[in-house]
């Protein structure tokens, strides 16, 4: 494709502390630019397209909200970073993703400061993260500092024992963490098994209304307005067995489930986990894989990994 | 495991910079590599057999990132009483076969002391060292050990003819049979290899250059040091002047439990076995034989 998309905001963007003089509406147009130009150039590149565009407003909102690279973000397997490439620096360069001396197609440390841990194979994140979160508090990095330890972590990846040993570990260790779960029903394939079923019955019905399942042991975590409507979903939920309880059991904070799309609650969620954290957070946030392109979001697991394509037609 | 890997002394010294992290090999491994990630130099201290576990992410989280994750691998070599489960007989070949990463085993308690500040000195990307299950030898521990030059391999004791190449504990058992055959009227040179990576090509070179014979010996499955070395003297055409070269590698087979005395008599690794293997390949073994 040789049409690029018009991008007036994302062109401003050079790096992620451009994102801190944007207005919330302003970060919700420039992550429709950023879809904009992450289907563009995996149209002329291949690659992994729907899970990236899964995460837009996510990588946006988290780029907004946090200050990369001294806070880590650490995205699980990797292949959903082309948006945060995209932010940090790395968009001059977006259009050799995968090909010969180009831009890796994972996350890769010797590629930038924005990326503090390479994956590709999926599970390690909250490992990672929990890691540099003992670093940090062991006064690690002295040149920069470490400030917060963010996971990303799909709900797939969520199938592997890793990553439960990681958040045993974590909830025994309470140093503040972020993990977030980014949902979408959807790893390489549907996946399947127990967590599956469990993280569907943590939204079945109502999906983020009323931030209902925030209410279980977050609530002190969220601001006053959610405070509410929170303890009434919490009254709600009571005879349930759903909530989060899973991970509250781990010694994590739970939030959610959220709207993985809805900038205004992203900001508002990651805002507050931002100002009042102290130990374990995991915000589980519900996306769609291939997110605001047709063709993906049609064959979620064909959108997983594509060739070259007419960004018209798919 | 703070008892079984030994930590459980510097853990009630230094609370704050131990971490049990349970039965996790996967995040353990993982764990240390964001913490070497941050700037840390985080020790791994994980049983052979059980960091076979957390394979993936050697490869994945440490070894491709070169991140300075120090490996004290424990159990190294057969255990005894545990048996095939519990043998520590891969970790030589499935380390040094990733790029960057330095590997060493211990010859005895002194040398063992020596890795641990090696490892703790070497910032340049991921190192292990491996030590057996049981006691030491009995040497005198440095006080003040001093790290080891990286790929620098020792000579134990000269000698003609035919060139032992230890790698780890075995040392013990080849000096015995270094003993045996110099009763017998041929002295052989030993070396302490201390590297299975990098090797030391130069110390290796020169045994292959100045012996008919050349013996490594290792505590570890064929794909390890020997074959480490035999790719050295393979690719620098030693072969094609006809050294005579061997290596003593546990068998090709899963050793059921015995004593670790046993289990290395099973495996044809104790002095008697190295003497003979000297023999043979210096071409006296016939003779030997006969008179037996």
């Amino acid at each position: 494709m040789t049409n690029r998309p018009v991008t007036p905001l994302l062109d401003r963007v050079q790096g992620p502390a451009d994102l801190k003089r944007l207005s919330d509406p302003e970060l919700l147009r420039l992550a429709d630019e950023l879809r904009a130009e992450t289907i563009s150039a995996v149209s002329v590149t291949g690659g992994h397209l729907g899970a990236g565009l899964g995460v837009v407003e996510l990588t946006v909102a988290l780029h907004a909200v946090f200050d990369a690279p001294r806070d880590r973000l650490i995205w699980d397997v990797s292949h959903q970073c082309y948006p945060h490439k995209i932010l940090t620096g790395r968009r001059a360069r977006i259009r050799s993703l995968r090909m010969k001396d180009g831009l890796s197609g994972f996350t890769k440390r010797s590629e930038s400061p924005y990326d503090p841990f390479g994956a590709a194979h999926s599970s390690t994140s909250i490992s990672a993260a929990l890691g540099f979160a003992v670093a940090r508090d062991l006064g690690g990095a002295p040149e920069h500092g470490i400030g917060d330890c963010i996971a990303v972590i799909g709900d797939g990846a969520m199938s592997a024992g890793m990553a439960y040993e990681a958040m045993n570990n974590a909830g025994h260790l309470k140093k503040r963490l972020i993990v977030i779960l980014n949902d979408n029903e959807m790893s390489i394939a549907p996946p399947v098994g127990a967590m599956s079923s469990y993280l569907s019955r943590l939204y079945a019905g109502e999906p983020f209304q009323e931030l209902k399942a925030a209410a279980k042991g977050a609530v002190s975590l969220l601001p006053e307005p959610f405070r509410e409507g929170a303890r009434r979903a919490k009254d709600a939920l009571k005879h349930l067995t759903v909530g989060g309880t899973l991970f509250e059991e781990l010694g994590f904070s739970y939030i959610g489930p959220i709207d993985g799309h809805d900038m205004e609650q992203l900001l508002a969620v990651l805002r507050t986990v931002k100002a009042r954290a102290t130990g374990p957070v995991l915000i589980h946030a519900l996306t769609k894989k291939g997110k605001g392109y047709a063709p993906a979001e049609r064959a979620r697991d064909k959108g997983h990994a594509t060739g070259k394509f007419d960004v018209l037609t798919g | 495991m703070p008892d079984g890997t030994g930590l459980s002394r510097f853990m009630e010294r230094y609370t704050s910079r131990c971490f049990d992290v349970g039965i996790a090999e996967q995040h353990a491994v993982t764990f240390a590599a964001g913490m070497a990630a941050g700037g840390m130099r985080p020790f791994c201290a994980i049983y052979s057999t059980f960091l076979q576990r957390g394979y993936d992410q050697v490869v994945h989280d440490v070894a491709i990132q070169r991140l300075p994750v120090r490996f004290a691998i424990d159990r190294a070599g057969l255990v005894g009483a545990d048996g095939a489960t519990h043998a520590g007989a891969f970790d030589i070949a499935y380390l040094a076969n990733l790029p960057g990463f330095v590997v060493m085993a211990a010859a005895d308690e002194a040398e063992l002391v020596r890795m641990v500040a090696t490892a703790a000195a070497h910032d340049e990307g991921p190192i292990a060292f491996r030590f057996p299950r049981g006691e030491g030898v009995g040497v005198e521990i440095p006080a003040d050990p001093q790290p080891l030059e990286i790929g620098k391999g020792r000579i134990v004791q000269e000698g003609a003819r035919a060139a032992i190449l230890s790698f780890g504990t075995r040392l013990a058992q080849v000096m015995r049979a270094a003993e045996a055959l110099e009763a017998r009227g041929l002295r052989p040179t030993v070396a302490d290899a201390r590297f299975a990576k990098p090797l030391d090509r130069e110390m290796i070179l020169d045994l292959a250059r100045n012996h008919e014979a050349l013996i490594t010996i290792e505590e570890g499955a064929v794909g390890g040091f020997g074959s480490h070395v035999a790719q050295l003297l393979a690719e620098e055409g030693v072969f094609d002047t006809g050294l005579r070269y061997r290596s003593m590698v546990l068998p090709d087979t899963f050793i059921d439990q015995a004593s670790p005395a046993d289990m290395y008599a099973v495996a044809g690794l104790n002095a008697a076995d190295i003497e003979a293997k000297v023999l043979g390949a210096l071409g006296v073994a016939a003779v030997v034989g006969k008179r037996a």
